[in-house]
């Protein structure tokens, strides 16, 4: 298996040359990227087989897909899923993604669902053109598609070994020339788990050989010819209006081509790269105004006090104020997420060609067709003459600046009227990423006599974590005339439990910060609320926390996971807190349950050390299951799901965005710390491969459950709730007293 | 000025400033993508090659102070179709997810095999402490840098 050829022949067959092969080994061979090269005209709509799918003369299968692979192995699925579905083997299939001049629009990927609905029409694609070559194959032969078979992409007549003919003969080089619904209701089927060869198999990643010697094409390596570099300056404030800037204050930088203002968006132009840094960092602007933010201790408060924009009651289930009222107990407790950052390895990077009314980028967009609309509004140029082109970015775990540069990179060249390359310095990164919001979530619960819970009431502030949606570029906002974002989401999800009387509801609050997704929104919050919440009211019962979730847990694969990790823990059935030892450092276990959408589920048991003295928490251990329908890479799997933990325990202990009146100052990775290697705990992970579920997406599920499992352990060490992440060591130790 | 380099086992002549950090160098005028800029202050270790042997943070090295040693980049350790025994045990444990760390985290790992040819696990992490990897690679990343001393005791 070759893996990388496919990638580099996708790349190749779009518009980038390869030049400056050098045979010496250590000087990589350099990509140049043109937007002369026309596109292979080819259909885009949905609607088209030939969208979505041609077999090259060689046999080779090109696949082209709106969805994009944000570094978790897509591409490597997707050639799976694409392989078994059309017969032919994985090594011929090349995947072309995120191109708006070649790619169907498959709207965002995001929210998990790559394995999910971004797979479905390339299946559908690959089983129409399928049953077209059979059918072609049958007239060829003059027998009925029931006597054929296909291996490898060669079609026999079963029993005949003279009749046998390739996809490549069949239709190689040319169009199928079929319309394609996309339903699979009318006759079309998809192969079942029995028919899958590759699917279920560790296929290894096509991009891991590329990426660890130096010749995988990310965004960041891209180059036109005239390109020149970008920086730009943000205003201290939020909201603070460009009253002038001195250019003379740059006038000693070489290589400057350019200071661009438009409203408030500045920026710098140079030759060099460095030199464009330079420019941004020595440039002096004069800024009036801007909003004063809360003061950081009251952060809470604040969201709770912001103005209401919409209250969103997710669940209503029988009548939770009569069932309170006539509880025997009521429980109560207040829990806090803070704001926390994607905070990307490399900062978003974009390179864009604006020129006699056209406009080509290069982006990590993770929604090139919504970019492409907001660029060409923001740029007043027809939505025709925009092509974004989707390169690899660093790895996001929901959407982030990308589009961001993207629209920093377009304004300056069409300023300056050469192609310009934009990185956003690490402080622009932590500084004005859009970042996941922060929640304060009332709980209360009523209990009869026996200790039952009779009534359970969730209320949950927040602002949207769509307010940084494309259209609501950083860009965009400063140089003025972008459209407001209306679209709420992140509210709370309710969970699977049964608690007979049950109200959720989520406060929808005017924005602190320009938000967006990040991994699991609206769940992750939830979840460590009500995961925690859970253990409080078990702890006041001295009940197991396993056995006092199961009486609520009604849900069959809910049970599963939950059994899965337990037994994989050898969990020990007792109440929390357990046995101190009055240790300097004590130990506990804590579980908690957590799920994504209707179909995945996962269960977390962790191991944590707390150190009293220091106040720093330590996981030792943990342990997680896992389902999340038809496993169709079990090791790309693991390493998601282990990925998705290990970010999980980081965003719990470490992270949180501080920020004084003015601004946010967790700009580097020391006021904004991460996990780091020697934090790292061993995990156990189990994946429960549910064959008769179709397959979903997993980056989300196994980080919702992380926060309460950690947070329940430090309980069971220290007898003490933490109940506002994250748990730093000054934090837990003041709550230890 | 005219500054001479030895990168991956070339000499190499640049026309830069000389205070320009030798990531811009090797990344723009020598076409070297594989250290990456991560975050401009040697807090993050994407941007880190060799110097003579030892990890260096190109992000905040002067390309004059640059000039006295080998410097070796991520392409300079092996290539695609011959990588090196490190990048192969990386692959083998499929020890990347975006891969953007990835570069910092094998110059960093090959600089500490040199020196310690048979680490236990949590000298491992220690060693890796100054990289950070955000999609949550680590533990294929340790075994990985565990099977390349193996590789390298058996060799």
């Amino acid at each position: 298996m070759k893996p990388i050829n496919r990638r580099e022949f996708a790349r190749k067959g779009r518009d980038a040359l390869l030049i400056g092969f050098s045979l010496h080994r250590g000087i990589a061979p350099a990509i140049v990227w043109g937007q002369t090269a026309a596109p292979t005209a080819k259909p885009v709509i949905p609607e088209e087989l030939d969208s979505w799918l041609s077999v090259g003369r060689d046999g080779k299968v090109t696949v082209y897909t709106g969805r994009i692979d944000m570094g978790t192995g897509v591409e490597t699925a997707f050639g799976q899923l694409i392989s078994d579905e059309l017969d032919v083997p994985f090594e011929s299939v090349k995947i072309v993604m995120g191109d708006t001049e070649l790619t169907p629009d498959q709207g965002k990927s995001t929210a998990s669902s790559n394995a999910s609905l971004g797979a479905q029409p390339l299946r559908i694609a690959a089983a129409e053109a399928r049953r077209i070559l059979l059918k072609m194959a049958a007239d060829r032969f003059s027998a009925s598609v029931d006597e054929l078979e296909v291996t490898d992409g060669i079609v026999r007549v079963r029993g005949v070994s003279s009749k046998r003919i390739s996809y490549a003969e069949l239709i190689g080089g040319r169009r199928f020339r079929a319309r394609l619904d996309q339903k699979t209701e009318g006759g079309l089927r998809l192969k079942g788990p029995g028919e899958l060869r590759l699917v279920g198999q560790s296929v290894p990643r096509v991009d891991v050989p590329a990426k660890v010697t130096a010749s995988f094409p990310y965004v960041h390596n891209v180059r036109v010819p005239l390109m020149l570099h970008g920086r730009v300056i943000r205003p201290p404030k939020i909201g603070s209006s460009l009253a002038g800037f001195d250019e003379s204050s740059v006038s000693g930088v070489a290589g400057l081509v350019k200071v661009v203002r438009k409203g408030n968006f500045l920026g710098v132009v140079a030759e060099r790269e460095e030199q464009a840094i330079e420019a941004a960092r020595l440039l002096k602007a004069e800024w009036t105004g801007g909003r004063t933010l809360p003061d950081y201790q009251d952060l809470h408060q604040a969201v709770r006090g912001a103005k209401l924009i919409k209250t969103d009651v997710v669940s209503n289930s029988g009548n939770v104020d009569s069932a309170l009222a006539s509880a025997a107990k009521i429980l109560d407790a207040t829990y806090t997420y803070p704001v926390q950052l994607h905070a990307m390895l490399g900062p978003s990077c974009a390179v864009a060609d604006v020129r006699d009314g056209r406009a080509t980028i290069w982006s990590g967009s993770q929604w090139i067709q919504g970019d492409r609309g907001n660029l060409a509004k923001m740029l007043g140029i027809p939505l025709e003459s925009v092509r974004i082109i989707w390169v690899e970015a660093s790895g996001s775990y929901g959407r982030l600046g990308c589009d961001d540069a993207a629209a920093d990179a377009a304004l300056l060249s069409q300023a300056a009227g050469r192609p310009v390359r934009v990185q956003w310095m690490r402080h622009d990164e932590h500084g004005w990423e859009p970042m996941s919001p922060a929640m304060t979530m009332d709980l209360r619960a009523g209990l009869d006599a026996q200790g039952h819970i009779t009534a359970f009431d969730f209320q949950q502030w927040s602002q949207s974590h769509s307010r940084g949606e494309s259209g609501n570029s950083v860009a965009w906002r400063l140089a003025g005339g972008n459209p407001d974002w209306e679209r709420l989401s992140g509210g709370p999800y309710p969970p699977s439990y049964e608690f007979g009387n049950q109200r959720m509801s989520g406060h929808f609050v005017e924005e602190l910060f320009r938000s967006i997704y990040l991994r699991a929104p609206g769940r992750i919050q939830g979840n460590f609320a009500i995961e925690s919440f859970l253990d409080e009211v078990a702890a006041g019962q001295q009940a197991d926390p396993v056995a006092f979730r199961r009486q609520y847990l009604k849900d069959a694969m809910a049970l599963q996971v939950l059994d899965a990790a337990v037994e994989q823990a050898r969990w020990q059935s007792r109440p929390s807190p357990g046995p101190n030892a009055g240790q300097p450092v004590v130990s506990g276990r804590g579980i908690s349950f957590g799920e994504h959408g209707p179909e995945k589920r996962a269960t977390i048991v962790a191991d944590v050390q707390v150190d009293r003295t220091s106040g720093r928490v330590r996981v030792s251990k943990i342990v997680i299951a896992a389902a999340c329908g038809r496993i169709i890479n079990p090791r790309g799997l693991r390493h998601q799901v282990q990925g998705a933990v290990l970010q999980g325990i980081s965003r719990t202990l470490f992270e949180a965005v501080k920020f004084d009146r003015s601004h946010v100052t967790s700009l580097d990775w020391r006021s904004y710390p991460v996990l780091t290697f020697p934090d790292v705990p061993d995990i156990e992970t189990v994946l429960v491969d549910q064959r008769n579920v179709e397959s979903q997406g997993a980056g989300e599920l196994a980080t919702v459950p992380v926060a309460a499992a950690l947070g329940n352990a430090i309980f069971d060490a220290t007898g003490v709730r933490l109940r506002q992440v994250p748990f730093m060591p000054e934090r837990v130790k003041s709550a230890l007293g | 000025m005219r500054i001479q380099l030895r990168v991956n086992g070339r000499a190499a002549t640049v026309d830069v400033d000389p205070s320009t950090p030798l990531l811009y160098v090797l990344r723009n005028d020598l076409r070297l993508d594989g250290p990456k800029f991560g975050c401009g202050l040697a807090q993050c270790g994407a941007c880190t090659v060799l110097s003579g042997g030892n990890p260096i943070r190109s992000c905040v090295t002067p390309v004059s102070a640059a000039r006295t040693k080998e410097i070796l980049t991520l392409e300079g350790l092996g290539t695609l179709p011959h990588p090196h025994p490190i990048q192969q045990a990386f692959i083998d444990e499929q020890a990347a997810q975006c891969g953007y760390c990835i570069s910092g985290v094998i110059l960093t790992a090959k600089a500490f095999l040199d020196k310690n040819p048979d680490p236990t696990d949590e000298q491992i992490r220690r060693a890796l402490a100054g990289v950070l990897c955000r999609c949550g690679t680590h533990l294929e990343i340790i075994r990985a840098v565990k099977r390349a001393a193996q590789h390298r005791a058996k060799a």
